[in-house]
């Protein structure tokens, strides 16, 4: 021993070199001495005698995963739940139509009217903001308020993992995971809450997938419009009605499944370029059922999503609704703006099958695919030059009869391809504002957010362009 | 004016055709043009640095005809660069070569860093193939300053080893020995574990990587001869040629562990047994390895296959009172004892 005393350096020198002996794996050691320690205490004081519990659960879980019954029960939930949510969405959304857009309106026009209030102010803010932000609610907030409680008690039950864990494999096979599942279901109901639902994938790359590819199921904004212009063109194009029926809804169904097959085919296309660099790790939790706590669901599904959706929607319906009435009562030489931009979409939108108007209506009604319909028509009245339908530039409004739809987009020069094209394009569109909003809001990066905004409407464009092409070469030769 | 439907067709495919074109992944106009700006004189002089390092590790001599190999490059270029780099006293002429000088020393050492850093992380925290890793990381290895360099070694828990096995030179340039020797001096029978794969000849290290042999493995010898050498692991089979096989390195399996290379995979158990982990693949790693453990999947834990999906793929399993699926591809990687009767 000599009686130099120990410096900082020696022991940094000594440390550095144990480094080397210690090895790799100090950290895991360290993690297995402290599990061994905690699975000892919880074997003292925990005790588990659920026996009875545990073949309850075997057996459910049997029901909802085995080859013959799992996939029978799910298809049928998942059709359940799509049509309590379209038939019993119905009546409050009429009556909130009616409250809101017939009763209120009119109210607020007049008293606007009263106080003397100039035209345009109370064209921007009653007929362009309120009458916006109205539609956005009372097509959206039913359907949400019906669908996403149902979702969730299916979550609390303890259900939604037993899909995942069905659908994993053929997710597995593009590169996603089986949570892709339910979030696509989700999407159905509204994209924004689908790209929030994301965050149960814990796996980075399969988590981008999962948002960027959302967009592919159809949310209940674009359904009206797809059973709208599939029943007065591609039905009425068969001759029985009955007949015209089937065909409308086989029309539907087709853009959805088309869209469950981009959905496949745009994972893997990302999962084997774009996102390949990314992490993936693969674990799914199937905890135990439990009787769902039915008043907290109800709760926190509308708070959490309903509510939460909402408001998003609102706070971009109020702007959109503002500019939508300012392009239609601006005038530039003589025409409004919304006419030179129709004029200037026109020939692109002829192009790929759709029009300017189309277009139009797409670029405008960012903010939510419930009023892209109603600006379709308000814009089709102010060019087609029809007289004695509608309220005005700028004001939006849908027709009673299906009968005086197809008239008014027949006078715009609408054909059956326009409305195949419009039907692919509703598929295959820019994700609404919302939506983006929120894919932002969760990816806190701007290179993803424009990939799967931009993503959809590049290969909407292309499919149309296509389809348009094939079906006039077709048609040339006949 | 409208155009014949069939030419806008033509164009339309034109156009499909010239995008796949610039953006095919890799092959694509865009990303070659993108790896041609990245041959500048500095990466260059700093790859010229990596070999002559790498050489004196293994104690091999540095000539000109082997920096111009390993560069891709004329001899001409290569006695040019040389020239240069000396003239800036990187490297300094000896009896039989080149060797580094001090100052090379260091340099190299902290692109030697960097380099091995940045693999350890492409292997542990991102979805890239073993055979991808290098191949970044010769890339990122030029444009990352020290204070990166630094936070990554934070990031990652300051690792000792990177995913090939060679060691990384410390902040202040410590660099741990060379460990093993090559696969060929084993003899049939023997047990071994993986150590290190020597990269320094490409196209030899990616026949290795190829198979799935990363450090850590632990392999059985089942047959030497000149022709080929044949592994076995666990669940597969290798088969190298000699050549390929001496870029392998080894160190005898340790008496105490000769029986773990009897276990038995997770995935291999039916639904309803038992077994308990004893150890993870080295293919399991980063963040999946982490996963795991969270999960309180950790050597010593019992496991009990629980439960099929429809398609068999993933498998639930029963662990510390909790169902958890895996997927097979995972379970492969975690090895169990198998356990008589019920958990």
């Amino acid at each position: 021993m000599n009686n130099q005393p120990i410096t900082a350096e020696d022991i940094l020198t000594d440390a550095a070199s144990l480094r080397w002996d210690l090895g790799e794996k100090v950290h895991e050691s360290l993690m297995e001495s402290i599990f061994k320690e905690a699975a000892s205490i919880a074997g003292d004081v925990v005790s588990i005698s659920e026996k009875k519990k545990k073949t309850w659960d075997h057996s459910l879980d049997w029901l909802f995963t085995s080859k013959l019954t799992g996939f029978p029960i799910m298809f049928g939930l998942l059709a359940g739940v799509l049509w309590m949510t379209i038939s019993g969405a119905n009546v409050p959304s009429s009556m909130l139509a009616g409250l809101l857009l017939d009763t209120v309106h009119p109210w607020l026009k007049a008293m606007a009217g009263q106080i003397g209030m100039p035209w345009w102010l109370d064209g921007l803010l009653i007929d362009g903001m309120y009458l916006a932000t109205a539609w956005v609610v009372s097509v959206m907030l039913p359907p949400m308020a019906i669908f996403f409680p149902l979702f969730t008690l299916f979550e609390d039950f303890g259900y939604l993992p037993r899909v995942a864990f069905n659908m994993d494999h053929l997710f597995k096979k593009v590169g996603a995971h089986g949570r892709q599942a339910l979030t696509m279901s989700m999407g159905y109901g509204c994209n924004a809450a689908g790209v929030v639902a994301c965050r149960i994938i814990d796996s980075p790359r399969e988590r981008l997938i999962a948002i960027i590819t959302n967009n592919f199921a159809v949310c209940n904004g674009r359904w009206p419009t797809l059973f709208l212009i599939s029943s007065i063109f591609v039905g009425s194009a068969v001759s029985s009605p009955l007949l015209g029926s089937v065909v409308s809804s086989a029309a539907v169904l087709a853009v959805m499944l088309l869209g469950i097959l981009f959905t496949f085919a745009v994972s893997w296309l990302l999962s084997n370029t774009m996102l390949r660099g990314e992490a993936s790790i693969y674990s799914l939790e199937l905890p135990p059922y439990r009787p769902p706590r039915i008043l907290q669901t109800l709760y926190t599904s509308l708070i959490d999503r309903t509510i939460y959706i909402l408001w998003r929607a609102i706070v971009f319906a109020l702007p959109a609704g503002a500019v939508i009435w300012l392009l239609c009562n601006i005038s530039v030489a003589d025409q409004s703006l919304a006419e030179h931009l129709i004029r200037i979409l026109n020939p692109f939108g002829l192009l790929i099958g759709l029009n300017g108007v189309i277009l139009l209506a797409y670029i405008i009604a960012i903010p939510a695919n419930e009023i892209v319909i109603p600006t379709i028509l308000m814009l089709t009245v102010l060019t087609a030059g029809v007289t004695g339908i509608g309220e005005g530039a700028g004001v939006m409004f849908e027709l009673e009869s299906e009968g005086d739809t197809a008239a008014l987009l027949q006078a715009g020069g609408w054909t059956l391809l326009t409305a195949v094209n419009l039907l692919l394009f509703c598929l295959l569109h820019n994700p609404c504002s919302t939506t983006i909003y929120t894919i932002w809001k969760e990816t806190r990066s701007v290179k993803w957010t424009a990939l799967a905004a931009l993503l959809p409407v590049g290969i909407g464009v292309a499919v149309c362009f296509f389809v348009a092409q094939i079906w006039r070469l077709i048609a040339h030769s006949f | 004016m409208t155009m014949h439907p069939g030419i806008l067709l033509a164009i339309g495919l034109g156009v499909i055709a010239i995008l796949c074109i610039l953006f095919w992944p890799r092959r694509g106009l865009v990303n070659l043009w993108r790896s041609l700006h990245l041959n500048t004189r500095r990466t260059r002089i700093e790859h010229a640095l990596k070999h002559m390092f790498n050489n004196e590790y293994i104690q091999q001599k540095t000539t000109v005809k082997s920096l111009s190999v390993k560069l891709s490059i004329s001899q001409r270029h290569t006695a040019s660069l040389l020239a240069r780099m000396e003239s800036r006293g990187l490297v300094k002429k000896t009896r039989d070569g080149y060797g580094l000088t001090e100052e090379g020393n260091a340099y190299a050492l902290r692109i030697v860093r960097a380099h091995r850093l940045w693999e350890r992380y492409l292997a542990d925290e991102t979805g890239l193939r073993g055979d991808e890793w290098h191949r970044y990381a010769e890339r990122l290895e030029h444009s990352t300053s020290p204070e990166q360099v630094e936070a990554l070694a934070d990031q990652l828990g300051q690792p000792l080893y990177d995913p090939h096995g060679a060691p990384i030179p410390s902040a202040d340039g410590v660099i741990g020995p060379p460990m093993g020797q090559p696969a060929t001096a084993f003899a049939t029978g023997d047990l071994i574990v993986v150590t290190r794969i020597d990269k320094e000849q490409e196209h030899l290290y990616s026949q290795i990587a190829a198979e799935g042999i990363v450090p850590g493995m632990q392999l059985r010898i089942l047959e030497m001869s000149p022709q080929r050498i044949r592994f076995s692991s666990q669940q597969n089979e290798y088969v190298l040629a000699p050549v390929v096989a001496s870029r392998l390195m080894a160190i005898p399996l340790p008496a105490e562990k000769t029986e773990e290379i009897c276990n038995d995979t997770l995935s291999s158990l039916k639904i309803g047994e038992t077994g308990k982990v004893v150890r993870f693949s080295p293919n399991c790693r980063g963040a999946e390895r982490r996963r795991l453990m969270d999960l309180g999947i950790i050597p010593g834990t019992l496991i009990r296959a629980d439960l099929n999906s429809p398609f068999g793929d993933p498998k639930a399993y029963f662990v510390r009172e909790t169902s958890i699926a895996l997927r097979n591809k995972l379970a492969d990687l975690i090895y169990i004892e198998k356990m008589k009767g019920a958990a």
